[in-house]
This record gives structure tokens, C-alpha cells and sequence, in this order.
């Protein structure tokens, strides 16, 4: 092989193409050993400047913090977990509700009693004491007061 | 002169193991630990898998999307997905190659979303080529190969933003991620020649904006 490499075959060479002819005409021929080395420095330093600027990247980026996720079997458990809480609290809580309900209606009664007993009164509560003194029955009937009546 | 290299494929490069990735300079690999891949494989510690994987899952998506807030969410998504998915993981291919799948197809999901909304386009982002260049100062070289190597990265960048998705996606597994041509035909699901294709046809663009007859 007397001919430089075609550029297609340099392009081939770094495309994993090589054959053992054009090994030998790149170990002999200088101008070709070039091409290939100057290609060769371009694709090095294009890898370079790629792992420099990631690692750059990586650098002013915040940390990134790896949450694992949780599994499908955890999750399942956790919803299952959830659903027997609601399940067992729902009675209790009905429970209490059916408490709370009764103690409200017991005051409501109370407070109705309570009504009742100052609208039946037959003096008002500040004359209570007056009543005590005077006995309802010991006075002259009306009928006796007609008796006397000439 | 060229001096071609005899290359013996790394089957399980250890960490710092110097591998010959592209028959010239010999390089530190920084690709995936087959051991702690068998240490993880189980899924004990899902939180080293995420420690191990997210550079490589993070850097792939921000090469392909350009855009950090996605590639980050991709990532995210990535490894959630993942961690959903893992009974299903039956350890035929890497636990590396089956991340580097679902980061794919999340990147394709993001592209079809994009297209979708013409807007989007104008949110991707350019590498910060000055901070490129500055790296290449401090390591020793002069101001102008810095810039020339600036501009030669610059249209390589540019070359990769004109390629099709697939072909883009191809080209950063095997020069960014540097997966060799059956592990990019796993990861994309494609076949190894169809990868080849793919991976030629985005070297001639490339060569050709760098201005390479």
C-alpha cells in the first residue's frame, strides 16, 4: 500500500475498521502516522473537555440527594397499615360522637327542667321567703267573712 | 512516523490500570470497576451503586442534552427506574451496560419531548471551552496550542450538536464513555455493524468540520 490514507479511512480507522494493511502503512508512513495522531489528540481532548465540564457541572450543582423510593411491598403495607387505623377508630370515634351526643341532651333536658320549675313558680323566687311566713290556709274563709257580714 | 501500537483488549481494567484507548496515548481508565460492580451487584447497597454510576450517567446525559438541569433529571430518573426495575435485573449484561441502557432511552425521551417543543432548542448549553483551555495552560502548554486545541474541541462540539441522535449517542459512548463497539451494540440495542455505521458516519462529520481533507 503505497497511497496516503483516504480520509474515509482514517474515519474507519477510529470506527473500529482497522486492518492490519492500514497498520502498516500508519507505522510506516509519517504523513499518515500524523493524520491519524492529530484526529487521535482531537477525539482525546474532546473527551477531556467533556469529562471537565461535567465534572464541572457537578461541582456547582446542589447535591443531589438520593430519596430511594419506596417499594411497592412497603407502600402496600402502609395502605393497609392506614386502612385497619380507619377501620378501628371509626367505631371508637362513633362511640365517643354518641357520648358527646347524650351529655348535650342531658343538659338540654336539665336546662328545660330547670325552665319549667321557674315558670311554675307561684311567686317569684325573691318573695320565697315571705311565702314561708304566711300559711295559706290559716286566715278566715269567705265564707266565714260572709257569715260576719250583717 | 506512526507507530501503531500492539493493543490487548482490557477485559477488566482495575482502577488506575493504564489502557490504550485509541492506539496512541495511553490513559488512566476511569471506566466502570468491574469489582465493585460484583459487590453491588446484589442490590444491597443501592446508595453505592448510585455514588459508582451517577458521574458516568450524569456526564452522558449532560454531553448528549447540553442542558444540566435535564441531564441531572435524567439521572435522577435513571437510577429511580433502576431501582423499581431491579428484580428484574438478571445479570446478563453489566449492571453498567443496563444503567447506560435506561440513561439511552431516557435521553431519547427527552429529545422526542424536545422536539415537540421548538422552544427548548435554544436552551442548550455550550461547554465552557475557557475553563478547557485554562486546564490545558496549566498542564504545560503554550498559549497557542492551547487555542488551537480550544478550537479543535470547539468543532468537534459543534460537529456532535449537527449529528442525528443516534449517531451522537454512539459517538459519546465510544469517545467520551469509551465503550468498545459491542458494549455500545448492548447498550443501544443495535448490532455491532450498524454501530460501526453509525460511528463512521459521525467521524466524517466530525473530520470534516475540523477541516481534515
Amino acid at each position: 500500500m503505497n497511497e496516503h490514507l483516504s480520509p474515509e479511512e482514517i474515519s474507519r480507522w477510529f470506527a473500529g475498521g482497522r486492518t492490519a494493511e492500514l497498520e502498516r502503512h500508519a507505522a510506516e508512513c509519517a504523513e499518515c502516522g500524523a493524520r491519524l495522531g492529530h484526529m487521535d489528540s482531537a477525539l482525546a481532548e474532546f473527551r477531556e473537555s467533556a469529562r471537565s465540564w461535567s465534572e464541572a457541572q457537578s461541582e456547582t450543582a446542589p447535591r443531589v440527594v438520593w430519596n430511594r423510593p419506596v417499594s411497592h411491598m412497603a407502600r402496600r403495607w402502609v395502605l393497609v397499615a392506614a386502612s385497619l387505623v380507619i377501620l378501628a377508630s371509626g367505631p371508637a370515634y362513633w362511640r365517643t360522637r354518641q357520648q358527646a351526643r347524650a351529655a348535650e341532651m342531658a343538659h338540654a333536658d336539665a336546662l328545660l327542667q330547670q325552665v319549667d320549675a321557674e315558670i311554675s313558680r307561684a311567686v317569684p323566687q325573691t318573695m320565697e321567703p315571705l311565702v314561708s311566713l304566711v300559711t295559706w290556709g290559716s286566715g278566715p274563709s269567705e265564707e266565714s267573712q260572709e257569715k260576719e257580714l250583717p | 512516523m506512526w507507530r501503531g501500537k500492539e493493543i490487548l483488549p482490557v477485559v477488566n481494567p482495575s482502577p488506575g490500570d493504564t489502557v490504550y484507548t485509541s492506539q496512541m496515548e495511553p490513559a488512566v481508565t476511569t471506566r466502570w470497576i468491574p469489582d465493585a460492580v460484583e459487590q453491588t451487584r446484589e442490590f444491597d447497597d443501592f446508595d453505592a451503586i448510585v455514588r459508582l454510576y451517577w458521574p458516568r450517567v450524569f456526564r452522558f446525559a449532560l454531553a448528549s442534552l447540553r442542558d444540566r438541569d435535564a441531564a441531572e433529571s435524567v439521572a435522577q430518573d435513571c437510577f429511580h427506574k433502576a431501582y423499581r426495575a431491579r428484580e428484574r435485573f438478571r445479570g446478563e449484561s453489566s449492571l453498567s451496560t443496563w444503567l447506560m441502557q435506561i440513561a439511552v432511552n431516557l435521553v431519547h425521551d427527552c429529545h422526542r419531548n424536545r422536539r415537540l417543543c421548538f422552544w427548548n432548542r435554544t436552551r442548550a448549553a455550550a461547554p465552557e471551552f475557557d475553563l478547557i483551555s485554562k486546564s490545558l495552560v496549566q498542564g504545560g502548554a503554550s498559549p497557542e496550542t492551547a487555542l488551537l486545541a480550544k478550537e479543535r474541541i470547539a468543532a468537534v462540539w459543534a460537529a456532535v450538536a449537527k449529528l442525528s441522535e443516534r449517531q451522537r449517542t454512539v459517538f459519546l459512548l465510544r469517545f467520551v464513555e469509551e465503550l468498545d463497539l459491542l458494549e455500545i451494540a448492548a447498550v443501544t440495542g443495535l448490532r455491532e455493524g450498524t454501530v460501526k455505521v453509525h460511528l463512521f458516519r459521525a467521524l466524517e462529520a466530525v473530520r470534516k468540520r475540523m477541516g481534515e481533507g
